[in-house]
């Protein structure tokens, strides 16, 4: 299967985005809200590529629209979940081949220095997640490492001590915490890219 | 969807692969349009990776979790960041990490996603030493040199008592030196008078063998007496006493007389000039005579040589040491 990339600047795609909103902001609001629920499922359903896949989905919409196909639907997300069912078929029946930096690293062949490399990864990751640590407040990671500290099996009584000590309830603090992970996570794998 | 409880235990199984075709596909077609549904579902993804890192799925979760839910590779780079903030979440708890710029407990201005207080803080990881360990090993280092100050002072003591016994044990030995050379000397001396004893003995059965008219001219008497005595406390002139020795004398029996004393017994001394030893005898015994008392002194002729004489008297007191009494002087004239 060839590498699905999304046509984001040809007439197949915007097309799609008329398609989905006569209203152009509304559009593009509506496409990254459904391509992230795609990638999502995608993900999922074990795809190994799952936002490409959700690309080709579009893809495959979008010159539908452009070649005139009549669609008859009143919901587009419903329209949109049925061809990503396809695309994903398709990536059943097809595997593509796995990008060697996407492979397991269980399913690589052992060399004699794998153990060595496992630990300088764990330690480039330990490393990155200091340096962005540093990068928070005192306060956001004091509050990051709270959480990860806690006992998870007495999560509720532990993050409603939290949250009390915050002042919020609850489900501020949760939210709270999955915006500070994001944020602290899209650091460190920065990070560790380089 | 219904309660909230309900969907997370949907999402749980969702996530790890345990709905049936047709349950995946309605609830991913829910999700797809409801944006709170997805909104949780993500949350709960979040938690099912924390809970995993920290070791809170049950077993069968943790099977699903890894054969299902880690095929995606961004789930494992997820994992792989939940496993080493939790390690490092854990470290800093346990005290096995610190932190010198610690937070405050109060989380109440908590600033989510703030990348702008970027102050550095100096953090040590696993290895370093926790603050009251610190605090302990200050403790410990403290008392350690108090023990040290006082093992030092106890040292200079037992220096000082050992140089003190050094000296004392040098003075002894000298003393024991001193004590063991007179010794030596007071056995010289009754070595000497032990043999002086055996000649007189032989004479004297020499001369009991020998016919009455022969012991007349073989013994020589003399009296010496208090007039020729010279004493060390009174004084007086010196007068020399003449002793006539015949050659066939064989024994010149000398008899002093020393004054009333409280002296036990009396140490006579015979010498030529001051160092040549001529007789000697100790442990004499005076015998009373009328008013005065009376020692006598045996010597062999054949030590009588020609020649001036001094005879040195001390007297023995029932304790201490002997004491001079006065000294007669003798002129030997051989015919």
């Amino acid at each position: 299967m060839a590498k699905y990339k999304l046509e984001s600047q040809g007439p197949a795609f915007q097309a799609l985005l008329n398609w989905l909103n006569p209203d152009r902001d509304c559009a593009g609001e509506e496409y990254v809200r459904l391509h992230r629920r795609l990638a999502k499922i995608f993900e999922a359903r074990g795809c190994l590529r799952p936002e490409e896949c959700a690309d080709e989905t579009f893809n495959r919409v979008g010159r539908q629209v452009l070649e005139g196909k009549e669609i008859r639907t009143d919901n587009p997300a419903a329209y949109i979940d049925g061809v990503a069912r396809l695309v994903l078929r398709e990536q059943w029946s097809k595997p593509a081949p796995e990008r060697i930096e996407e492979v397991s690293a269980n399913r690589l062949p052992q060399d004699p220095n794998v153990e060595a490399s496992a630990k300088s990864e764990k330690e480039r990751w330990h490393l990155c997640l200091e340096t962005c640590l540093q990068q928070l407040s005192p306060e956001s990671r004091q509050l990051i490492l709270d959480y990860y500290a806690e006992d998870k099996t007495r999560k509720i009584e532990t993050r409603n001590r939290m949250a009390r000590q915050l002042g919020v309830a609850t489900n501020v603090l949760r939210n709270r915490i999955f915006k500070l992970r994001n944020s602290l996570r899209g650091c460190v794998a920065t990070c560790v890219a380089r | 969807m219904s309660s909230p409880n309900d969907n997370h235990s949907l999402i749980v199984d969702y996530l790890l692969g345990r709905l049936s075709e047709t349950e995946l596909d309605r609830f991913e077609r829910d999700y797809l349009t409801n944006e709170n549904l997805f909104n949780e579902l993500q949350e709960v993804e979040e938690e099912l990776i924390d809970d995993y890192a920290s070791g809170a799925l049950t077993a069968d979760q943790r099977v699903s979790f890894e054969k299902y839910f880690l095929r995606s590779s961004q789930r494992q780079e997820k994992l792989a960041f939940a496993t080493a903030i939790t390690e490092r979440a854990r470290a800093w708890q346990s005290g096995t990490l610190v932190s010198t710029e610690r937070p405050p407990r109060d989380l109440t201005s908590v600033e989510l996603s703030d990348r702008s207080n970027s102050k550095l803080h100096s953090v040590f990881w696993k290895g370093s030493v926790p603050a009251w360990r610190q605090w302990v090993a200050i403790a410990a280092a403290v008392v350690l040199a108090v023990i040290i100050g006082v093992l030092w002072l106890r040292n200079r003591e037992l220096q000082r008592q050992l140089i003190a016994t050094n000296a004392n044990y040098a003075r002894l030995r000298q003393e024991a030196d001193a004590q063991s050379k007179i010794t030596a000397e007071t056995k010289a001396e009754l070595s000497a008078e032990q043999q002086q004893t055996q000649m007189l003995e032989s004479q004297v059965e020499q001369l009991q063998t020998s016919p009455p008219d022969d012991i007349r001219d073989t013994i020589v008497n003399l009296l010496l007496g208090l007039d020729y005595l010279v004493g060390i406390t009174r004084g007086g002139e010196k007068k020399v006493r003449t002793l006539d020795v015949p050659p066939k004398a064989r024994l010149v029996r000398l008899t002093l007389d020393v004054p009333a004393s409280s002296f036990e017994s009396f140490n006579i001394l015979l010498r030529r000039g001051e160092k040549n030893l001529v007789w000697r005898r100790s442990g004499l015994k005076a015998r009373p005579a009328g008013d005065r008392r009376k020692l006598s002194l045996s010597v062999p002729a054949e030590h009588l040589t020609a020649g001036d004489y001094e005879l040195l008297l001390s007297g023995v007191p029932s304790e201490g040491d002997a004491e001079l009494v006065g000294r007669y002087y003798l002129k030997v004239q051989r015919r």
